[in-house]
């Protein structure tokens, strides 16, 4: 099964194509925003984890200088807004919170305006 | 302090007085001192356009004091032609402080001139002279006939520092979201102010002063400013985001979290939202040469953008704001930044409020989707979601009252009313809402339901905790404890507007270093929870105001029915309703109202029991 929630409708060859060759691969998009976007060089990241259960620190580990900024050791740095799917995780369970095939993490350093 | 000018329009007459001691100390100044006063001298039944209605201009006690984190502000109360209710308008700038150089806190205008006119104060004296001339000027054209006339007199130098608060052809217009424009670009924006200032025929407000704010302690004031400032300089968001981003930042932030409000509310995610984003505008339009120009009198955070634009639109000037990028944006499908920025100088330019302006332009294209509008009244423009070439145009119609520009110039709730669709106006008390959708912030919905001065997102500002994580995070689906947070938010923000500081200070500081500040200006003995009683004062004698003008009470707190009963279709807050119900009644405990309405107990308790028999059976038994 190629992530849960997707049905035979989505069904994509290029994906089966990996799953043979690899076994299960999670595909999840990391957007940056702010300031972030000047001191990463970029916008947005499409990152694989060979893997079917992962956690949001492992996931952001996968681009150490994003980890470096977000975390302060497993914690994430205060004022940070870290958004799995739109729900910002001190809500779901931090570093811990569990990412799925397809979900779309979104990282904003502290920011405000009115 | 407390130094007042009184200029009555109508015979003409000037005259200065000092109000007593004990009335700024329970009022402080700006909103507060504003309120105080339209209680004490004018009818809430008043129409707001006749010249019975008062336009007050006020600073507060930290303007035009160097050091002060971000006090280069001033304010506007009167009541206002679009909700009818009392009503406060804040602006940035530098009219502010040379307001009170020339020697005066606030200026209460009444009656009505015959012929235009505009007041010019100078170094403690104030004469009105004609504007015949300037009646028709756009609002740059007005500041640049006032200075170049007033050089002939005291000399080009001295003139070139002239700050001048006028209105455009929109308020002349009697536009219900006029503006008041000072210094070019900055806007008491909302309420309708700028069409009070045109029923009166006053065209402009020109100031010149050279007097120093005194400070009571200046050792006290010292370490005050002190601490304040370092905190202003230790925050992230006002030290790295406001200053670097601008209030844009706010776009992507807002829409990942599925409350932009896009096409008039129908849901809370734009697609196109990167487009016209705080990142794009610094990549694309912003002019650092206009940012510097932008700038507000003595801020440390510098949040305001100058952009230029070239292409198929073009011009230069103050903006866009994340509310004007909203509103003229998404909320009316629009991507594009150039567009949103013309449409934004425009309304500089012909004193609109962007956010209304913007808003009711969404509500007229549901209408047009609905089939409401007969097509003979758009005269062949295209008004539907996204056409960019409509929100340009619809904006200077708007300000002219040309062709359909006469309907949208009434606001959102008249022209949804008039077209027979009064379920699309997206307002609370007449006053259009602003640029997040609450159904995926509680609270948020909470403070738009119950604000005094109509839909607005800078009464109980509470995206700070449910977005934004200041001071602390809570969750946006919850209603629990909300209504405290928006009691205490509402309170200590009616506080901030009274001493006319910007409201962004408030991301680093808080009552305590308000309280310090105020203390050694004034030489009171302030502290933190005197700040939350004023705050609740000026609440409930707004309040007070409401219920002898029109009735306030329960039925006017509520939302739009699209927020309470249609879930959010899409997206993170995708499900998600208002719960007002599940809110309201413990807010009306935690104020002491019950359905909506101050009881005299509580009144009393404010020092307001001269409001408390003037309402008599409005109160609750």
């Amino acid at each position: 099964m190629i992530g849960s929630h997707q049905g035979l409708e989505d069904f994509c060859p290029a994906r089966f194509f990996l799953f043979l060759f690899f076994g299960v691969i999670m595909r999840v998009r990391i957007n940056v925003f702010v300031t972030l976007r000047r001191e990463l060089g970029w916008k947005n990241k499409i990152v694989q984890i060979d893997s079917e259960k992962a956690i949001l620190f492992e996931v952001i580990s996968v681009i150490p200088e994003l980890a470096n900024k977000v975390f302060d050791g497993d914690k994430i740095r205060s004022g940070f807004i870290v958004l799995v799917n739109g729900r910002n995780v001190r809500f779901l369970n931090e570093g811990r919170t569990r990412i799925s095939d397809g979900d779309e993490i979104s990282i904003f350093p502290p920011a405000g305006g009115g | 302090m407390g130094k007042i000018l009184r200029v009555d329009l109508t015979s003409k007459k000037i005259t200065a007085e000092e109000l007593p001691e004990e009335v700024l100390k329970n009022w402080i100044g700006g909103r507060g001192l504003g309120v105080y006063i339209m209680l004490k001298e004018v009818d809430p039944k008043v129409d707001p356009l006749s010249p019975s209605n008062k336009a007050i201009v006020l600073t507060g006690p930290l303007t035009g004091i160097p050091g002060v984190p971000s006090s280069g502000r001033w304010c506007s109360v009167t009541k206002s032609p679009l909700t009818g209710t009392i009503h406060d308008s804040h602006s940035g700038g530098k009219f502010g402080p040379e307001l009170k150089f020339a020697g005066f806190d606030a200026i209460i205008i009444e009656g009505a001139s015959e012929e235009p006119v505009y007041l010019w104060i100078y170094d403690g004296k104030a004469e009105i002279r004609s504007a015949k001339h300037l009646w028709g000027l756009d609002t740059h054209a007005t500041t640049d006939a006032i200075k170049e006339e007033l050089a002939k007199e005291i000399g080009e130098d001295e003139a070139k520092n002239i700050k001048v608060a006028c209105i455009g052809p929109a308020g002349e217009n009697l536009v219900r979201f006029a503006a008041i424009i000072n210094d070019y670009n900055r806007a008491a924006g909302r309420g309708g102010h700028g069409a009070v200032w045109g029923s009166k025929k006053l065209k402009a407000i020109a100031v010149r002063g050279h007097k120093k704010v005194p400070i009571a302690n200046e050792s006290k004031f010292k370490e005050a400013v002190r601490k304040a400032m370092d905190k202003i300089k230790k925050s992230p968001v006002t030290s790295e985001a406001l200053p670097k981003l601008g209030t844009a930042v706010l776009v992507n932030i807002i829409n990942q979290h599925g409350i932009y409000p896009t096409r008039n509310f129908k849901t809370g995610v734009f697609d196109k939202a990167e487009e016209q984003s705080g990142e794009k505008l610094v990549e694309t339009i912003l002019d650092d040469q206009l940012v510097k120009r932008e700038i507000c009198w003595g801020c440390p955070i510098g949040c305001a953008r100058g952009t230029r634009i070239k292409g198929k639109w073009t011009g230069e000037g103050g903006g866009p704001e994340y509310e004007t990028i909203w509103a003229f944006g998404a909320q009316t499908g629009t991507a594009s930044l150039e567009a949103i920025s013309k449409a934004n100088y425009l309304c500089n330019e012909l004193g609109l409020d962007t956010i209304s302006t913007g808003h009711v332009i969404g509500t007229l294209m549901e209408l047009v989707e609905m089939g409401k509008i007969p097509p003979e009244k758009l005269r062949g423009l295209r008004v539907e979601w996204g056409n960019e070439e409509a929100i340009v145009e619809l904006t200077w119609r708007t300000a002219f009252r040309s062709g359909i520009g006469n309907d949208i110039a009434e606001g959102a709730l008249r022209l949804a009313q008039k077209y027979g669709a009064p379920e699309v106006a997206m307002v609370v008390r007449g006053q259009e809402l602003p640029a997040y959708d609450p159904r995926g912030a509680q609270g948020h919905g909470l403070g738009y339901a119950t604000s005094n001065r109509g839909g607005c997102h800078l009464r109980a500002y509470m995206i700070a905790p449910e977005v934004l994580g200041v001071p602390e995070l809570v969750d946006r689906f919850k209603t629990e404890g909300k209504p405290g947070l928006v009691k205490h938010f509402q309170d200590v923000f009616a506080v901030i507007d009274s001493l006319v500081v910007c409201k962004f200070t408030s991301f680093a500081i808080w009552s305590e270093d308000y309280a310090e500040m105020l203390s050694a200006v004034t030489g009171w003995d302030v502290v933190p929870s005197d700040i939350e009683k004023i705050g609740e004062r000026i609440w409930n004698a707004e309040r007070a105001f409401n219920i002898l003008a029109f009735g306030d009470g329960r039925e006017f707190d509520t939302l739009p029915k699209r927020l309470l009963e249609e879930p959010m279709p899409e997206g993170p807050a995708k499900g998600h309703v208002v719960k007002l119900s599940e809110m309201l009644d413990e807010y009306y405990k935690l104020r002491g109202w019950v359905n909506g309405r101050p009881t005299k107990a509580k009144l009393g308790e404010l020092g307001l029991d001269w409001l408390a028999s003037r309402l008599g059976g409005l109160l609750p038994s």
